[in-house]
């Protein structure tokens, strides 16, 4: 159970302090979730924060691997 | 244990000029820069007429050379919406405050050295690389965790104690995410994403030479999309309501201004992002303040730099009345920044006007 962020990004940054797990970070090129950090926000909120305040709608379920 | 009368996180405008402030009142100030220093910042960089006023009386300083790109001066009048219809007409970019008018030559500046500028003429101690994680209020202080990365790539985390934490940090706030870490993000006001791209320019075509061009184009975005050159590079700027795909409104921008104006672009060199939150101001609790745009100070078009700089001084001046009359902050930076905030409010209702005007 994991979040992923596509290409679309535009490294505006506003999902970084809504993580209440720390486990966004910028990567190479866009910002990245951490899948091992990463709950979705289990057990602080109800949905996930950062899927709120993306300034483009690009945080999705990550798929199985 | 590092101990400071006052920390100010985040090294902008805000933060400096609340460190100046401090600082012409002898209290000691730390200024805390996640980013390592000079940062850039998703900017136009440009100093209207209140920002250079604000500087002068503030910092008692103009904006160096050394720290402007060409075209080094934007006319006001040099600032125009383009549309189908009717050709080219003025776009207001500033408006009047409290009746007072500003000067109408703005100043072309790469945001990463006028930041860096201000930040040294606060005279402020500031560390960069330094990064708030949490805080907490124990009686009469508040306790600040903050990672700090090494030259090695190392990082380390370090406990400091202040009377007074101001989060100066910006759209995307860590201190005032954290005043609040129970609630779920705010969904209140306007959010707006912003996403600029810098070319490097080889043809203006039919555009406007030395100007700053405008455009409503609904097709690319809800707020106005825009054109002006920086130095060898042709900035260009889309934004939109939270969920747009800004990505994508570039590229209808770059096509629109190919088959409108012929204009040809080089490389791309660069692209900067940021969120803007068109909410009433928020200026934080007890021992913990908010400015600048991490209150919500921002005036018309997203011109945050003048709103911060008055915001962050005012935030300063509070806090070392409060220091010296050992009394509370929080009430004498309300009284002190209402007219800033009573602005930010005719900026918003401004700002539904042109767009409906204009759309």
């Amino acid at each position: 159970m994991a979040l992923t962020i596509t290409s679309e990004c535009i490294n505006c940054a506003a999902c970084q302090p809504e993580c209440p797990n720390d486990a966004i970070a910028k990567g190479d090129d866009i910002h990245e979730i951490d899948g091992d950090r990463c709950t979705e926000c289990e057990g602080f909120y109800k949905d996930p924060q950062c899927v709120r305040v993306c300034a483009v709608a690009c945080i999705v379920p990550s798929r199985a691997p | 244990m590092i101990e400071r009368d006052v920390i100010v996180v985040g090294s902008g405008p805000a933060g400096a000029s609340c460190a100046r402030a401090l600082r012409s009142e002898g209290i000691d100030v730390l200024v805390l820069e996640k980013e390592t220093l000079p940062r850039y910042k998703c900017c136009s960089g440009v100093l209207f007429g209140q920002t250079q006023e604000l500087v002068k009386e503030y910092f008692g300083a103009e904006a160096p050379a050394s720290i402007q790109c060409a075209p080094a001066i934007i006319e006001a009048n040099e600032i125009r919406e383009w549309n189908a219809k009717d050709g080219y007409r003025r776009y207001p970019w500033e408006t009047d405050k409290d009746g007072k008018r500003f000067s109408e030559s703005y100043i072309n500046i790469w945001r990463n050295l006028f930041d860096k500028w201000l930040l040294d003429l606060s005279a402020a101690e500031y560390r960069d690389q330094s990064a708030v994680k949490s805080f907490e209020e124990v009686d009469d202080r508040v306790m600040v965790r903050v990672e700090s990365s090494e030259r090695d790539g190392q990082k380390s985390v370090q406990e400091y104690s202040c009377k007074y934490l101001v989060g100066a940090d910006g759209g995307n706030s860590i201190v005032r995410r954290l005043l609040n870490p129970s609630s779920a993000s705010s969904d209140e006001g306007m959010a707006v994403g912003i996403l600029q791209s810098y070319f490097k320019l080889e043809s203006l075509g039919s555009l406007q030479k030395g100007a700053w061009n405008v455009f409503f184009l609904p097709d690319v975005g809800e707020m106005l999309n825009c054109v002006h050159q920086k130095d060898e590079y042709l900035l260009l700027c889309v934004g939109g309501f939270r969920g747009r795909k800004l990505r994508e409104s570039m590229e209808k921008l770059r096509n629109f201004l190919a088959e409108q104006f012929s204009v040809r672009l080089g490389p791309w060199w660069r692209d900067e992002a940021c969120q803007m939150q068109l909410a009433p101001p928020v200026l934080g609790r007890d021992r913990v303040l908010l400015t600048g745009e991490a209150a919500n100070f921002i005036y018309l078009n997203g011109e945050g730099i003048s709103a911060a700089i008055d915001s962050g001084y005012r935030c300063g001046k509070a806090i070392a009345h409060a220091v010296h009359e050992r009394t509370s902050a929080l009430p004498v930076y309300a009284e002190g920044v209402k007219d800033v905030a009573g602005h930010v409010e005719k900026c918003l209702a401004q700002a539904r006007f042109l767009v409906s005007q204009a759309v």
